[in-house]
Parts: C-alpha cells; structure tokens; sequence
C-alpha cells in the first residue's frame, strides 16, 4: 500500500523561470522555491502526482475535460514555450495512472484519460524548481479551472478525497508526493491587468482570506464561498483556486506545516508533511 | 463573432510556427486562411482586442497577441486597450 508523504500548493507563474535566473538567490520566488523543495526532498517520494490546470495548451476547446488524468508512459514540455525553460522529457507512472484512473471511474468520477500529451507551465513551473532533474515519474491530473462550467468546489475537495483513497490502494508505488499549483486572485490579460503589465490582482483580500481558512482548516467555509462567480471575481483565473481545493482534499483536515504567502501576486506556497514527514 | 475561431487563431500563433511568420509578415494573408467573416476580419487587423473580449474572446488567449505583437499589439497598446475597452 501507498502512502502520501507530502503534499505542496505552489503557483505555477511562468515568469518566475525567467525572474529566478535574472535574480538568482536574490529572488523571493527563489527562496520560497528552495523552501520547498527542501520539503520534498526529506519526504522522499518515489512518485510525484501533479494537479493543476491546462492553460488551452494540452486542450483546447474542440476536446476540453473537465477532469483529466494522463495515462501515458511518456510526456514532455512546456508545450507553450514558457520563457527560459528548457525541454524537459519525463517518465509517467502509466500502471499507477490507469490504477488511479479506474478507482476515480468506480468511485463515482467520470475522468477524461489521454496516451498522448505534453503538458505546459502549469506542471513544469513548480516541478523546473523542486526537481529540476526530473528523475521522478510523475502522474498529471488536469482540472478545469478556467473554462466556464467549472466544476463545483465541493465535487473538488470530494475528488481530493477520492485521489488519496485511490493512492492509499497503490501497488505500484510507495511514497507519494502531490504537488498541486495554481494562483488565488489573478487575472491575465484581461481589465483587470495592472497599468503596463500582463497581469494583476484584482482580490487580494479574498487570497488572504483563503489562506486564513486553510491555516485554520476551515474547509467547509472556504467551500461554500469558492462559487464559480466568487472565484472569477478573484480574476480571470481566479477558478485555479480549485487545483487548491482538490489538495485540500487529498490532505483532509490538517494545517499546512508550511505557509509562505506572496499577496503581490496572488500567490502562495504551502506544504503538508503526513505523519511527521518531511515536516 | 465566431469566437472559437478568434481562439484558434491566437492558439496557432502560439504554437503553429509557420502560421506565427505568416501572420507577422501578412497579417492580412494570414487572417483571410480562416473563415473569418469580413467584420470579424477588419476587428482581428484592427487590433480591437477589446471588442473582442466583449463579444466573448478569452483575454488569456487574446494576451497570445500580444506576446508575439501581432496586429501591432505591443503591451502598452493591449493594456490600454483591454483596460479602457475601447479600440483606441
């Protein structure tokens, strides 16, 4: 059987590649990053399960999932040429992928399964800073946060539960780490960006107070807040906060052992060490 | 204003190579190898991001635009524009 041995909530902000090797240590986003890839590296996982968003990359709207999970032996990226990365080629844990996949189906999840995929900065930012060798295998599961219907907070958080059931029955693996990214409160592109920049954060406010209902697992109150309008009013990707809620889910009611918030961008990092590891 | 379209548009140039030199070089070129209507054609080279968003385009993908400058949108030109809403 599997055991979860830590679970990280990063953001997957694509100039931060570019920031960090401008800046090196000097970077913030550097320090955080190093914080937590410190973490994992004491947790020791031999499986890395991501949960993020497509950004229209590995999807598009001729064929767009609401959940999804890579089932392939292979993948690469940044499909979506994510300034300063290099092309990475990872393993993905395919038996573990099709294992977790027939668990969601059972339990009452309806995922969308690919063989064939590359995936984008919303995997890879979080992975290029906390393992930049990419020598574990991964397996990538996909959440709609930014193509109206969202899926609802609630069938999020109950999907959490049901991936970390899903890992518990595991053969195929030991120790698994779930690194999950997204922003809180942010918008790209659209009126709300900041004068002169590509983005901005329109709802500080609501970032922090998410923040104050993880540290204090208050996740039934962030639940019920997290409507699609709630979020979106947070900015145009205001929906990654699902990505945020499915983790939650998977850790249960638990305080992050680490919470490092960055409200200039919406953003924060947290990790949770299960059983006293890694913490 | 058929916005799937608009949307595949801005994908290509992100990841059609070929399609990101054409649309640089001859954005009328580029524009008239999709079915765009005449409307929806003169909005594109206009540059008219925010009309675009209004009518339903998806500001991450019309943001595309702007990271490769097409139409002329450099980002205090996109910026202005998605932030007043106007096309000036």
């Amino acid at each position: 059987m599997a055991e979860i041995v830590a679970v990280y909530a990063v953001p997957h902000t694509p100039s931060f590649v570019v920031e960090v090797q401008l800046e090196g240590e000097r970077s913030e986003t550097a320090q955080f990053f190093s914080t937590i890839r410190s973490h994992l590296e004491a947790s020791k996982p031999d499986l890395i399960l991501t949960v993020n968003n497509d950004h229209f990359n590995t999807f598009f709207f001729d064929n767009w999932p609401t959940y999804a999970i890579g089932t392939a032996e292979r993948t690469a990226g940044p499909n979506d040429q994510t300034p300063g990365m290099p092309w990475y080629e990872l393993t993905v844990d395919g038996a573990a992928a099709r294992h977790i996949l027939r668990f969601l189906i059972e339990d009452g999840f309806d995922f969308t399964s690919s063989l064939e995929f590359e995936i984008d900065h919303g995997a890879l930012v979080p992975l290029h800073f906390m393992t930049p060798a990419m020598e574990l295998p991964i397996v990538p599961i996909f959440i709609n946060c930014v193509v109206p219907p969202l899926p609802s907070a609630a069938r999020c958080y109950a999907l959490g539960r049901s991936i970390a059931k899903a890992i518990q029955s595991l053969k195929t693996a030991s120790r698994v780490a779930i690194v999950a990214s997204g922003s809180l409160s942010l918008e790209i592109g659209g009126p709300r960006a900041d004068l002169g920049k590509t983005f901005g954060v329109p709802d500080p406010a609501w970032a922090r107070w998410i923040l104050e209902r993880i540290q204090s697992c208050e996740h039934g109150e962030l639940i019920e807040a997290a409507s699609e309008a709630r979020m979106l009013e947070a900015g145009n990707v205001g929906g990654e906060l699902l990505n945020w809620i499915v983790t939650l889910g998977i850790i249960g009611p638990s305080a992050p052992t680490l919470l490092i918030n960055q409200p200039e961008l919406g953003n924060a990092f947290a990790a949770w060490g299960v059983e006293g590891e890694g913490s | 204003m058929n916005v799937y379209l608009v949307h595949k548009l801005c994908r290509r140039v992100l990841h059609d190579r070929q399609f990101r030199k054409l649309i640089l070089e001859k954005p009328e070129a580029a524009v008239s190898s999709m079915p765009f209507s005449d409307d929806e054609r003169a909005v594109l080279l206009a540059g008219d991001v925010a009309r675009l968003h209004r009518e339903g385009s998806s500001a991450f993908l019309l943001l595309i635009l702007c990271r490769f400058e097409v139409f002329g949108l450099k980002l205090p030109i996109f910026n202005r524009r998605m932030r007043t809403g106007s096309s000036e």
